[in-house]
């Protein structure tokens, strides 16, 4: 997956591993929300660039601590604690330096208890810390280009996005969006000409960056192996059980003829599902419709498209995270649903007592959607309901005709919701403010 | 910023710390998780009779009854929950998946609990928030919960290290809540309860005992002291005692007064040492130091002959000092005794002291001369002293010290890799939310509970754990292991050691020697200022002077000591308004009577740099001060020591005139004379205006005072010169500055913004302090 990532070169499950790293991060978050001006500081100060420095030196640094680290072949599973730690904390600095700053600044203004919400978001504190991947730096590089178009600096919010997609192929699921965004913004009706030109000037801005980031491959001809690896069109339309329409409906698609042309109809399907509010985009290029279309884009990409893992729910929330302050109970709800869509991994990973970890950040963020005054019972109940499917599936009887019967049920539950979830924000971007 | 409810607070701090225990649940263990499950196997399988002297572990019950009965019924858990594999006595350690998750998940059970008692005592407590102003009063609750409920030594040992310390605080604090409620005997009876779970509790017996001697029983006369006391004293006896009879009778019952030997000689084991493995930073850590530096020096110097100390190998045991003579259990017990009984004995004479206090010094007696003291024994003096610094905010330097040193001195315990991290997170977190919550229920500034004293005493600390953790193994590789421990727990002795000093001063402050102290610093610093030996920028002529700064303090109602003050600055001579500045304080000097400058002068004059270093071009030309200048029974007001300790020449302007250190002068006979110059002074006034403008009072030479306005009463506009200017200037710039109202426009914009500030943040209505 990652191929220059020096994740590739250690097993990709850590689920050995105690999880003890993520209460660290859990701890000092709950004080970071309330030291204001470190935001600030942090912002001001060119960390992106670091950052980023930081982490693809990381196969040097490696290199300088330990050479069994990053030995070929032998440091598969290598697993003394001192490499546990390095690793761990691979995974927290970028967390605090990239993705933190920008959330934080991004969303804070009304209320203080939406950075709590957006710190504490469990599902990439889990994903990221307890199954052990680096989405905080895709999704941090991300979250910068978001800040970068709303401050109408679009070369350098390009640039950015060219790097996270760079680091994570999965950021393709934001591109068309952002393309539409740039592009409608670009677009002056009086002026085709200057248009056309600062058209020409991004896409000059994206080609240079990719080309850059491209390099070494292409000095040294290795392009294709490294495509082949990005792109893993022969593993199969979803892994494991995933809330993703093709997994949660199998039941009926599976008997229906169209396993051979099945990669055709789920982009068909995707790009159907995400052309709404896409066009509603490029007509009215708010910086709501792009957070909207952020979050339809990448949850048709999450229910439709070929080869989805549950991992990929993040790319649909962590846009919706950003829509807080505008609908706080059906983000909170999506937040809530996405978490229980992650319990097969942690179950998976031996870490199930995450669980009561989701379980009191439903109780924190009903109480608070509660508080603000608009509340349904919907809410409570379907997310209660889905923490009653977790239940049964670590203790449910177990149906030896149906092995995955459970995982099925929760992946189907998630599923409908994602839909709604779909079909609400899809029809929210049509309203007027 | 957003509003939340009492019961959203709790929710959200207990979700939070919740989850962050369960997902601590695969962290490192101690052996007193074996410990722990070792206690419940003897419970379970052995009769009442043998579970004291039951031996097949090492790890013997060792708790008083209360805790075996707990124990007891989490075996009766355990089996009901078909976990027997845990119920089972063996020499050698048990551990499986399924043990860890009942143990660690039956210690957040009772976390449960422990968040209860401390939001019970937090938001219900009716003394909490006795001294804090009235706005903040709700904030000051929310602290309190949080900070205790967050404590970091409580969760390093508890949820890490393995203990159920939470569950017996929370005991405590709901018997600290009885005696806020004055329910006495409630108090006794939950803290007897507390006794016999652990013994170690007897840390607060003492504080008890002082506490209850002034304020359960009663003294009105010698006659009647007996009779009135008499039926209250056995009511407390009886609840002392009703606990004991449940703990040991059970065992008396069996087997009886050889139980009672029994449970006594496993609960005080004679043979440890002075010191437990890892010194507790207290004096016995110090002595053991001296002793050690002593044998090393006497022995290079070849001076006699010595033994070799084995203190230092890290195993609990009995050792014998070298050098210095040997200490006794009995000769601590008599120490511990000696020094709480002086301690408090001075407190029951100084006035309306909490019972926090008491709780505070009776246990830091206990753990700083006690006998073989752990280091986890601080969060006996932490738990009160986070109530008793929210309770008297002067004491939140104190709070901040010690509950960073708790932190240093809990850190050896863990020191497994994976864990290091997550303690010095949640050290660092907790400090952050220490400083945050201060802030939230005092808005004031931060510098002023981190004294440079004591982030140099952190820096350093930090230093040292730094370097045991991960330079000390590769410089020596292995050899010297005690070596950085023993710096840490010496370092953390002599923090404690200040801690106590410092609270013992701040204490009895308002005592004779501190008020004499202050008095004599008082005179002398008057002395100087008279010699005008403190360097100032003098004004002589009034084309020096473009900008004139007014500073004015308010007080709040509710707690004198937590003050607004406020500075403004005007354009002279054109009396432009260009910036009002006003921040929050806390006087920690009680008002002395002749001396408000103690009291005052130090707080506005910091303040005041304050403002000239964050605005350099704000600097005033001159000061005018409300108060008097040298118009004074010493000739030396607040605006002269203000004047003088900031460098700007200052200028007194009062509003109200006071007499009696003319009358003191000039003799109780020609009282009449003084007051009839005044009143043809303020008729001149009225009548017409003098050519002058103002009159100078020269019924005595010389002239010290001029006075500008006078109404009815003795209330008018009075000027006298500060530090650093003459009177003829001070009045002059004063006549310019007057315009058409009561006082000087500096003055009264800063007055007027003091007190506004004030009714916003504390109370409803902001009162001015008495000035003399």
């Amino acid at each position: 997956m990652q191929s220059r990532s020096i994740a590739n070169l250690v097993p990709k499950r850590y689920s050995f591993i105690p999880n003890s790293f993520i209460p660290k991060q859990f701890y000092f978050t709950t004080v970071l929300f309330r030291t204001v001006p470190f935001r600030t500081v942090l912002l001001r100060s060119k960390f992106y660039i670091a950052a980023v420095l930081l982490h693809f030196s990381s196969i040097p640094r490696a290199n300088k601590i330990d050479k069994s680290y990053v030995a070929l072949t032998s440091s598969r599973g290598l697993e003394t604690i001192a490499h546990k730690m390095f690793m761990r904390v691979s995974a927290i600095l970028p967390f605090y330096l990239i993705y933190i700053p920008t959330l934080v600044y991004l969303i804070s203004g009304k209320s203080v208890m939406h950075s709590v919400f957006a710190l504490f978001y469990p599902g990439l504190l889990v994903i990221d810390n307890g199954h052990f991947q680096y989405n905080s730096v895709s999704l941090g590089l991300f979250l910068a280009m978001i800040l970068c178009l709303f401050r109408n600096r679009v070369y350098l919010g390009s640039v950015f996005f060219v790097a996270a997609l760079n680091y994570k192929q999965m950021e393709l699921y934001h591109a068309l969006p952002v393309f539409v965004f740039i592009l409608s913004k670009s677009v002056n009706k009086t002026e085709p000409m200057q248009s056309l030109i600062k058209i020409i000037k991004i896409g000059m801005v994206v080609i240079c960056s990719f080309i850059l980031l491209w390099l070494p491959f292409i000095a040294t001809g290795t392009i294709q192996d490294v495509l082949i690896r990005i792109f893993p069109f022969n593993r199969g339309i979803y892994e494991d059980k995933v809330a993703s329409f093709w997994c949660a409906f199998s039941v009926v698609l599976k008997r229906l003829p169209i396993q051979n042309i099945q990669i055709h109809i789920s982009t068909a399907m995707v790009l159907l599902s995400s052309s709404v509010s896409l066009v509603r985009l490029f007509l009215k290029p708010s910086t709501r419709n792009f957070k909207l279309t952020l979050v339809t884009t990448s949850l048709s990409f999450f229910l439709f498209s070929f080869h989805v893992h549950e991992k990929t729910i993040l790319l649909a929330v962590i846009p919706a995270i950003l829509l807080l302050p505008e609908y706080p109970e059906h983000v909170l709800w999506m937040l809530n649903i996405s978490n229980i869509s992650l319990f097969d991994l942690c179950l998976k990973d031996n870490s199930t007592s995450f669980v009561f970890f989701f379980f009191f950040y439903f109780l924190v963020s009903f109480s608070f959607v509660k508080n603000s005054g608009k509340t349904s019972k919907i809410h409570f109940v379907s997310v209660l309901l889905g923490f009653f499917l977790c239940a049964s599936q670590l203790y449910g009887p177990r149906i030896p005709r149906f092995p995955h019967l459970y995982q099925l049920g929760n992946a189907f539950y998630c599923c409908i919701h994602f839909i709604y979830f779909l079909i609400f924000f899809t029809l929210e971007s049509f309203r007027k403010v | 910023m957003w509003e939340i409810s009492t019961k959203q607070w709790i929710l959200f701090t207990a979700s939070a710390l919740l989850s962050f225990k369960i997902i601590l649940i695969p962290a490192y263990v101690s052996t007193d998780f074996e410990v722990h499950r070792n206690w419940m196997a003897v419970t379970w399988n052995r009769p009442l009779a043998e579970w004291y002297t039951e031996n097949t572990s090492e790890w013997t019950l060792d708790y008083p009854p209360f805790f075996a009965f707990f124990e007891f019924a989490l075996a009766h858990v355990a089996h009901f929950l078909g976990i027997d594999g845990i119920l089972e006595i063996s020499s050698t350690p048990k551990f499986s998946q399924q043990i860890l998750f009942f143990q660690r998940f039956s210690v957040i059970f009772m976390d449960v609990f422990y968040i209860l008692a401390c939001a019970l005592y937090a938001f219900h407590s009716p003394k909490l928030t006795d001294r804090i102003p009235v706005k903040l009063r709700p904030n000051a609750r929310q602290a309190c919960f949080v900070l205790l409920a967050a404590l970091p030594t409580l969760l390093l040992c508890d949820s890490i290290h393995f203990q159920y310390n939470s569950m017996l605080t929370s005991l405590f604090l709901i018997s600290m809540y009885f005696v806020d409620c004055e329910r006495y005997l409630m108090a006794a009876l939950s803290f007897s309860v507390l006794l016999n779970f652990k013994h170690i509790y007897v840390y607060y017996a003492l504080g008890y005992v002082f506490f209850y001697l002034i304020n359960y029983f009663r003294f009105s006369g010698v006659a009647g002291f007996v009779k009135e006391n008499f039926p209250k004293a056995l009511l407390l006896a009886a609840s002392l005692l009703f606990p004991f009879l449940f703990s040991l009778l059970p065992f008396i019952h069996v087997d009886g007064f050889q139980a009672l030997q029994n449970i006594a000689i496993r609960l005080f084991p004679v043979s440890r040492g002075l010191t437990h493995a890892f010194w507790a930073p207290n004096f016995w850590a110090l002595y053991n130091f001296a002793d050690l530096l002593l044998y090393r020096i006497l022995s290079i110097m070849e001076v006699g002959k010595f033994d070799a100390p084995t203190y230092t190998s890290g195993l609990v045991q009995e050792y014998s000092h070298s050098v210095l003579p040997n200490i006794s259990p009995v000769g601590t017990l008599f120490l511990v005794t000696a020094v709480s009984t002086t301690v408090l004995f001075g407190l029951i004479f100084g006035k309306g002291k909490d019972f926090s206090l008491f709780a505070v010094l009776s246990a830091l007696s206990f753990f700083y001369f006690g006998y073989h003291v752990h280091e986890k024994a601080i969060i006996l003096i932490t738990v009160p002293m986070t109530i008793f610094a929210i309770k008297d905010p002067k004491y939140l330097r104190h709070l901040v010290h010690i509950s960073t040193i708790s932190s240093f001195t809990v850190f050896p315990l863990i020191f497994t890799l994976m864990e290091i991290p997550i303690k010095y997170a949640v050290a660092i977190a907790y400090f952050l939310l220490l400083l945050a919550m201060i802030k939230h229920f005092t808005r004031m500034p931060l510098w002023d509970v981190l004294p440079k004293r004591h982030v140099i005493a952190f820096g350093i600390l930090t230093i040292a754990e730094f370097y045991h953790t991960f330079i000390h193994h590769r410089l020596f590789s292995g050899r010297l292991p005690f070596a950085p421990l023993m710096a840490i727990s010496v370092l953390n002795a002599f923090e404690v050691t200040a801690f106590f000093v410092s609270l013992f001063w701040n204490t009895f402050l308002d005592g004779i020697i501190e008020t004499t102290w202050q008095k004599g610093a008082c005179r002398v610093r008057e002395q100087l200022i008279r010699d005008s030996l403190y360097p100032v920028q003098t004004i002589e002529d009034e084309e020096d002077v473009q900008l004139v700064a007014g500073v004015d303090i308010s007080a709040s109602k509710t707690n004198p000591d937590t003050v607004v003050i406020s500075m403004s600055v005007w354009k002279y001579p054109t009396c432009e308004h260009v910036k009002t500045v006003a921040d929050t304080r806390i006087l920690r000097v009680p008002y002395i009577p002749q001396y408000l400058a103690i009291r005052e002068a130090e707080t506005l004059a910091e303040f005041v740099k304050d403002v000239m270093k964050r605005f350099p071009h704000l600097r005033p030309d001159v000061l005018m001060c409300d108060g008097f200048g040298q118009y004074h029974s010493r000739d030396c007001g607040m605006a002269c020591h203000v004047g003088a300790l900031t460098g700007v020449p200052s200028i007194g302007v009062a509003k109200n005139l006071t007499l009696h250190h003319i009358y003191d002068n000039v003799g109780a006979k020609n009282k009449l004379k003084v007051d009839r110059f005044v009143d043809n002074v303020r008729l001149q006034l009225k009548s017409n205006k003098p050519a002058q403008s103002y009159i100078p009072f020269d019924f005595v030479l010389p002239v010290k005072l001029n006075i500008i306005r006078m109404g009815s009463s003795m209330s008018g506009v009075f000027v006298s010169a500060g530090y650093g200017i003459d009177l003829e200037l001070a009045t002059k710039i004063s006549v310019r500055m007057l315009q058409n109202n009561t006082t000087c426009e500096p003055i009264r914009a800063a007055d007027l913004s003091s007190r506004e500030l004030v009714r916003k943040h504390f109370d409803s209505d902001g009162s001015k302090k008495k000035r003399d």
